[in-house]
């Protein structure tokens, strides 16, 4: 089996790692990757503000590169949601139709990739300690995946997994809305840092670096002595270390 | 339709500084969506229920023209006057007129939002007329001389000690807190006034097509008396609020109680059908029905942003929104708060006076997830933003800033000649301890550094790898 | 009054709506399938018996319910429920199903000092408004809610079971219906007789504008009681 990676450019730039992890990830499980490295942005940011002309050239563009992929997996929830759910609302030109109902229907985010086309439910990891899981909101209500990312987490060998209060409430992230209105987007990660403080977890897990990067700010920023990280390289780790 | 949400931003700044404000309002919004999950859970059906209520909403919004002329027919038939408004102007006069036609000093009303949004209260008042709010909780931010701050429970930012000391500046009644006492004075209070009324105001949850009824949803009572003792009866509907048969109103009553007070139904429903009959020996001389437009019929040329006509005014979108339970009702500035007001309020306003609203959303889609009637309104917002730049309402820099980005994103070679030069420059951008400092952002977060490498330079050496 | 302004608003309808989307055409086709049992289905359903679940849902919203099987017991339950709860001043509606208990001869006998008297068309609010309890007769009850079906006629004006602070509805098994739907659905054919306006009562009138507080008895009665007789009475 064999998969294109789309690598979303907040990871590209700042959590590289996230996607190293994911390949070596998918790699241990038997599954080939390619990368296509023309790609740089699904154009969510600026689908997100309005800017749906640059949005539209920005899919037409992904389009035209992932077209032949058989399966395109992304380790980002609002990502994959931007090609499956939004995607087919910009009238993309008319010769690019077909290939994007492919784009559309072979487009996964990662957690859901391994248990629902894998079958994979337990990647072989390890870790002793207390971590809890945060629904990142387009991959809980855009994409519909809830339960593969705990399923996950849970097989990990020796793992405390905890749920926190109000996992699915938005850590008030959301792009743009982090800046243009960051007294009410603060307020919001304020809520959601406290309920992970409650668990007692050391790290908290999540599938999108938006929202990892919106709490880690947040907790380095008090002290906070709990870890961020990605699901992608929370469970590498786990098989490699 | 008075509308000041272009100081939001201001607003929501001041609210977030208050932390006291913030915690009741969480708990009491968190209080509501319990109470509304608990309620829910126990039903099988819920999704089909909602889809089926969508699809009432869809089909009665389709054949809106229709409806409302079988409405009126079956209405006026049973003795009902039914009037058009086209404007809020047009809704004030006809009940002004009708006021002095009857030499009306005293009007009561039951809650009504569309009474708020057409600011009746203010008209009367300039004409000299008393006219007391008697849902309990528009009664007392009527008292405090505000407007309501939440669709179902327009009193929840008050406290009971606000309250107490409200009522005893007030109504001259000695001090308690105690909400049970508090009620009873409002009780006392307000029942003179109903029995003295000339006319009694009310709104509609909903309208029958093929009776001619008007459906009024409540739990205290005061919608009962409004309408049944003052000798004329006024029902201020939108005209989105007309549904085809009784039938359908079962669908309608099994998710708006739960959806809006987290009950399975409310204490009263109120099927109001005409007049007194020469042979009853109570109930309204007359009923007028005013249907408002005010702006609702040009929301139907859009035909994505149609939907928002099918709300039924629960409130549940508002009690799950994290940005509604951060900054409270009054930040939006519109009668029309929290998610669905944020699509709707432009609509009725203007996006130019009203740009912030769109936007005042993480899109996290709680709002869309819990609507009993299945409005997508979170993907409303992005459609309303998308419009907002299509009028040219968007902020300059921002709009070069995108333009920049853009250019950037299209051209793979130019992607990575930049992502090197950001790297290059970043000793010298301004930093926050170790962490960069980054406008807006780093206020209150820490922003982290742009890494060694991007992915794309690491790719060649992972290619390589084996598993 | 300006004819147009209806023809514009009308007109203006019409027009918009021709405005349609691609995809998505909302003549909701699926909307044929008829709306009547469309009403919550719970878990746990209805299977216990439609009397119990009235009495359990009545019960949650805090009205309370007696069963009865003969008219002695009714008017001894009634009886019963005048003594505790201290109602004095009873007034009692003209409906057919009232009269024929008889109710003013046979309470007088049972609780001493009782004052009752049928609704009166020349002084309604006043009587009302010295009244203890309106007492009514109901057209159908729904067990899913606990809901009791009250219309408004000659004989039970509206003010009847609102301004008393008790409300007692006086019902019959067989008028107790599963479902609010089924209770709709009812009244949707029962045009025989049209009434001016129909109320569906649950329990006491309440509310929670004050801090989300539960406060029972606000405009309306504070207290709502149901005595539900079975069998022929």
């Amino acid at each position: 089996m064999r998969i294109a990676l789309f690598v979303p450019c907040l990871i590209d730039q700042f959590f590289p790692q996230i996607a190293v992890s994911t390949v070596r990830l998918l790699r241990r499980l038997g599954v080939d990757v390619v990368y296509p490295e023309a790609q740089t942005c699904c154009g969510q940011p600026a689908f997100n503000m309005g800017y749906h002309d640059e949005a539209r050239k920005l899919a037409e563009r992904f389009v035209e590169i992932f077209a032949d992929a058989e399966y395109i997996v992304t380790p980002s929830g609002s990502c994959g949601s931007m090609v499956r759910v939004f995607y087919p609302t910009l009238a993309v030109r008319k010769g690019l139709q077909g290939s994007l109902e492919n784009v559309k229907k072979r487009t996964y985010e990662l957690s859901e990739f391994l248990v629902n086309v894998l079958k994979v439910t337990d990647v072989g990891a390890a870790f002793s300690g207390r971590i809890t899981y945060h629904d990142s909101c387009h991959l809980l209500r855009e994409l519909n995946v809830k339960d593969p990312p705990r399923l996950l987490l849970r097989n990990v060998k020796g793992i405390d997994f905890v749920e926190m209060e109000e996992s699915n409430s938005c850590c008030g992230f959301g792009g743009s809305f982090s800046v243009k209105f960051p007294e009410i987007s603060t307020a919001m990660v304020e809520e959601k840092v406290k309920s992970i403080e409650k668990t007692g977890a050391q790290y908290v897990v999540a599938g999108d670096s938006g929202c990892l990067m919106q709490i880690g700010g947040m907790l380095q920023r008090h002290h906070i002595p709990v870890k961020t990280m990605h699901i992608a390289e929370f469970l590498y780790k786990g098989i490699s270390l | 339709m008075h509308v000041t949400s272009k100081k939001f931003r201001a607003k929501a700044k001041e609210k977030t500084q208050d932390l006291e404000g913030r915690q009741k309002f969480y708990a009491a919004t968190h209080h509501s969506v319990k109470a509304r999950d608990l309620v829910v859970q126990g039903v099988l059906n819920w999704e089909s229920l909602r889809e089926s209520a969508h699809q009432i909403k869809a089909h009665s919004i389709a054949n809106l023209a229709d409806l409302l002329e079988e409405f009126e027919k079956n209405a006026t038939t049973n003795g009902m006057k039914v009037y058009w408004a086209g404007t809020e102007e047009q809704a004030c006069n006809y009940i002004l007129d009708l006021a002095r036609l009857n030499q009306a000093s005293l009007i009561v009303k039951s809650k009504s939002m569309v009474t708020e949004e057409i600011e009746l209260s203010h008209v009367l008042e300039k004409e000299g007329i008393e006219s007391v709010e008697t849902d309990l909780g528009e009664f007392i931010v009527q008292l405090a001389g505000e407007g309501p701050s939440h669709i179902t429970t327009p009193a929840i930012h008050k406290t009971r000690e606000d309250i107490g000391k409200l009522f005893a500046e007030r109504l001259g009644v000695p001090f308690s807190s105690d909400p049970a006492h508090l009620t009873g004075v409002a009780r006392d209070f307000l029942r003179e006034k109903f029995l003295k009324a000339q006319i009694g105001i009310s709104g509609g949850n909903f309208a029958i097509a093929e009776t001619g009824d008007i459906i009024i949803v409540t739990n205290e009572g005061n919608g009962r008396f409004t309408t049944t003792v003052p000798r004329i009866h006024v029902a201020v509907l939108g005209i989105e609020k007309v549904i085809p048969r009784l039938e359908d109103l079962s669908t309608f009553l099994s998710i708006l109680p739960r959806s809006g007070t987290g009950q399975k139904i409310t204490s009263y429903v109120s099927l109001i059908r005409s007049p007194r009959r020469p042979e009853d020996i109570d109930g309204p001389e007359q009923i007028h029905v005013v249907l408002l437009d005010n702006g609702r019929s040009e929301i139907l040329a859009d035909p994505v942003m149609r939907e928002v006509l099918y709300c039924i005014r629960c409130g549940a979108c508002l009690n799950v929104c994290p940005v509604y339970q951060t900054v409270g009702g009054y930040t939006y500035g519109s009668v029309y708060p929290g998610p669905i007001g944020s699509a709707f309020t432009p609509l009725m306003s203007s996006l130019e006076m009203t740009k912030d609203l769109p936007y005042a959303s993480s899109l996290c889609g709680r709002c869309s997830e819990i609507c009993p009637v299945k409005i997508d309104i979170h993907h409303l917002l992005i459609w309303l933003r998308r419009k907002s730049v299509d009028e040219r309402l968007s902020n300059p820099i921002e709009k070069l800033m995108i333009q920049i980005w853009f250019t950037m994103m299209k051209s793979p070679v130019l992607y990575r000649f930049m992502s090197k030069v950001g790297r290059v420059l970043q000793p010298i951008f301004p930093k926050r301890n170790s962490s960069l400092k980054v406008p807006l952002w780093s206020k209150s977060r820490d922003f982290p550094k742009l890494s060694p490498k991007t992915f794309k330079e690491l790719w060649p050496e992972i290619e390589k790898e084996t598993a | 009054m300006p004819d147009d302004t209806r023809d514009i608003i009308l007109t203006r309808i019409r027009t918009n709506l021709l405005v349609r989307r691609d995809e998505r055409d909302v003549s909701g086709e699926a909307f044929a399938v008829s709306n009547f049992q469309r009403s919550a289905e719970e878990s746990g359903g209805l299977g216990k018996g439609l009397v119990q679940r009235f009495e359990e849902e009545l019960a949650l919203v805090g009205g309370s319910i007696r069963r009865v099987f003969s008219k002695e017991e009714l008017l001894a339950s009634f009886s019963d429920l005048c003594r505790s709860e201290a109602y004095h001043n009873l007034v009692l509606s003209r409906e057919p199903s009232i009269e024929e208990l008889r109710l003013d001869e046979e309470l007088k006998k049972r609780v001493p000092g009782i004052t009752l008297s049928k609704v009166s068309g020349t002084n309604l609010i006043a009587q009302l408004q010295v009244a203890d309890v309106g007492v009514t007769g109901c057209q159908y009850l729904a067990a899913e809610t606990g809901t009791v079906v009250v219309r408004s006629s000659p004989e039970a004006p509206r003010a009847l079971s609102l301004l008393p602070r008790a409300h007692i509805v006086i019902a019959k098994e067989e008028q107790l219906l599963s479902t609010v739907a089924a209770c709709l659905a009812k009244l949707s054919v029962d045009q025989a007789h049209p009434s001016s306006a129909i109320t569906f009562i649950t329990g006491p009138s309440r509310t929670a504008d004050i801090e989300k507080v539960l406060v029972k008895g606000v405009h309306g009665p504070k207290s709502l009681h149901v005595l539900i007789s079975s069998g022929s009475i």
